[in-house]
């Protein structure tokens, strides 16, 4: 069942179609990857899912709701952390928190659970504008929760984190997917989504270029595994592979033999090596991942 | 009673819980700003110099009565209630969208003219206890110092100061939301302050001077029009407020070419009236334009 619906969705910034057309369908219990370049309409789209923004166009329907008319009572039931997530710095932590937990009408005694959970118990007394901005993130992660939300709304929540809190926010969403959320991710970091998300759909210039499950993405557009050899003799090696059909872009490259074939076809190119007579020292499969189909259907189809 | 329980209600429901949230974060949030601080200790510090060193250029020195010190302080209230009142409102929305935490907010189910109401009620509330506590204070080292003590007017005075705040900070937030940057928020709103002030009195003088001549008003007979002008201005509606109530300052105004106030058109409730009308156009221009606010 679908908890997030999004059909025909238009929006216009300036003369420029910042969404155009957007169809999308969110279900329930599941992390949907949201994935796009810098300005492909990702925010503007998460903004009218909110309800901050109206749409020219099109209907955003959230637990069977539509948000222009039912606003207040859909974002209720909804977390939501912005790209910039920002706080009133001259209140502290927990001040802060009890005004967003009275703006949902919640008891304040979740607060406390929440800032445990978030590892900001010590600093709850702390003004938010003297917190990090790893702080920052995990403060902007715990207010989601306020009101125990079914859907939470994530844009780019790992955006600028050190190596170690992006390490921790993952673990974080994917303990919240545990608990049965519906998690709709915004990012343009491609492995993150991959990490994280069963079905993601990429999104360019406000268009929805693909949509589908993350494994399937790769078979959808025919990427090709990529197999790296240390081999001897390479030349020869390299003279029999590219001979094969299914071997494509067979190169050498730094000392080793690359190629590129599809997934079910790679251990045909080991057994080739071996029945050969090769001497295999090492190899590595890369298999396609989003940053492929990404690049792809964005800037790369032209590059 | 039956009217008092649902009225109880109407105030519980969660519209004015959302509201009165709103307004106890402004308030503990601008009492933790020292703009608030500094200017509660110049209306306390500023009554009280000005009681007892007002008349020093006039080679008298010593505490004045509460009703003479209205009418020296009435020239520097003027301009600081607008000022505190600016600094409170122009950055209440416009800063709030610029650093996100707005964006944050709207995402809870809080309606616009809910957080705009909150607002306007939360900085009104905290000019209100600093002018009060200020001027209170003042006027209490004031009142023990001197002999027949008039409290009534002073009261007024206080009061009227309060009203004026509550203009100024509902233009300052209309303004606020009018514009997509604190910078720009902030210059309109000193323009604003200057225009009703200074801009005004010029322009005033030159209306004067091209149509009738100004030596008619400084007889006291310049024609209705150049009165009922006046009221489009807040400063000069409170003036007139001060000067309807409070005797010393009438007789200044008379002193200085004004008119008897009791052969106006208006009176006490028709100034206090204008005033509140002041507060309301700009907050409900506020609301309709806010309301069509991207949050971006």
């Amino acid at each position: 069942m679908s908890i997030i619906e999004i059909r025909g969705l238009h929006k216009r910034f300036n003369g420029v179609e910042a969404v155009s057309g957007l169809d999308l369908d969110v279900e329930e219990g599941e992390i949907y990857g949201f994935l796009g370049p810098n300005g492909a309409g990702k925010t503007t789209t998460i903004r009218i899912m909110i309800g901050l923004i109206d749409p020219d166009q099109g209907t955003v329907e959230i637990s069977g709701r539509n948000v222009r008319e039912h606003g207040s009572s859909v974002r209720r039931e909804i977390g939501y952390l912005p790209e910039k997530v920002s706080f009133y710095g001259n209140l502290s932590v927990e001040e802060n928190m009890e005004f967003l937990c009275e703006m949902k009408r919640c008891p304040k005694d979740m607060i406390d659970g929440l800032l445990h959970e978030f590892e900001l118990e010590e600093h709850r007394r702390k003004k938010s504008k003297h917190l990090s901005k790893g702080m920052t993130q995990r403060l902007g992660i715990a207010q989601t929760l306020i009101g125990d939300p079914d859907i939470l709304i994530l844009d780019e929540p790992t955006a600028g984190l050190d190596p170690n809190i992006r390490r921790w926010v993952k673990k974080k969403i994917n303990s919240l997917k545990d608990q049965g959320k519906t998690i709709f991710l915004s990012s343009h970091v491609l492995s993150e989504v991959q990490e994280l998300c069963e079905r993601v759909g990429v999104l360019n210039e406000g268009k929805m270029l693909a949509e589908d499950m993350v494994d399937s993405l790769g078979e959808k557009f025919a990427l090709k595994d990529r197999l790296e050899f240390k081999v001897e003799p390479i030349g020869e090696a390299f003279d029999m592979l590219e001979k094969l059909d299914y071997v494509e872009r067979p190169r050498l490259f730094k000392g080793n033999l690359v190629l590129y074939c599809k997934g079910e076809r790679k251990v045909d190119v080991i057994r080739e090596l071996i029945d050969g007579g090769f001497d295999i020292h090492d190899f590595h499969v890369k298999e396609p991942d989003l940053e492929e189909v990404f690049v792809r259907l964005t800037d790369g189809g032209r590059g | 009673m039956k009217y008092l329980e649902s009225l109880k209600l109407f105030y519980s429901s969660d519209m004015w819980k959302r509201i009165f949230s709103v307004a106890k974060k402004e308030i503990r949030y601008n009492f933790r700003n020292r703009w608030v601080i500094f200017m509660t200790m110049l209306f306390l510090g500023l009554s009280i110099l000005v009681s007892y060193y007002g008349t020093a250029m006039e080679g008298v020195e010593g505490w004045m009565g509460l009703q003479e010190t209205v009418v020296y302080m009435a020239t520097y209230i003027e301009y600081m209630v607008p000022i505190l009142a600016v600094i409170l409102g122009y950055s209440t929305i416009v800063r709030e969208c610029e650093d996100g935490s707005m964006e944050l907010l709207l995402s809870y189910p809080v309606e616009r003219g809910e957080v705009l109401a909150g607002k306007f009620l939360g900085l009104w509330i905290v000019l209100s206890i600093s002018v009060v506590v200020g001027l209170g204070a003042g006027g209490f080292v004031i009142s023990s110092m001197v002999e027949d003590v008039v409290l009534a007017e002073y009261y007024l005075f206080i009061l009227s100061a309060v009203i004026l705040g509550g203009v100024y900070i509902s233009i300052s937030m209309m303004l606020s939301v009018i514009f997509t940057n604190s910078t720009s928020a902030m210059s309109a709103s000193i323009f604003v302050l200057f225009l009703f002030t200074f801009i005004w009195l010029f322009s005033m003088y030159a209306i004067a001077e091209i149509t009738f001549g100004w030596e008619m008003v400084e007889a006291g007979r310049p024609p209705q029009w150049y009165f009922l002008i006046q009221l489009l201005n807040p400063v000069m509606l409170w003036y007139t407020l001060l000067a309807l109530n409070i005797v010393p300052l009438r007789d200044w105004a008379l002193e200085f070419g004004g008119k008897e106030p009791e052969i106006h058109p208006y009176d006490t409730w028709v100034m206090i009236a204008l005033l509140i009308i002041w507060i309301a156009v700009p907050l409900l221009i506020s609301e309709r334009l806010f309301d069509k606010k991207q949050i971006d």
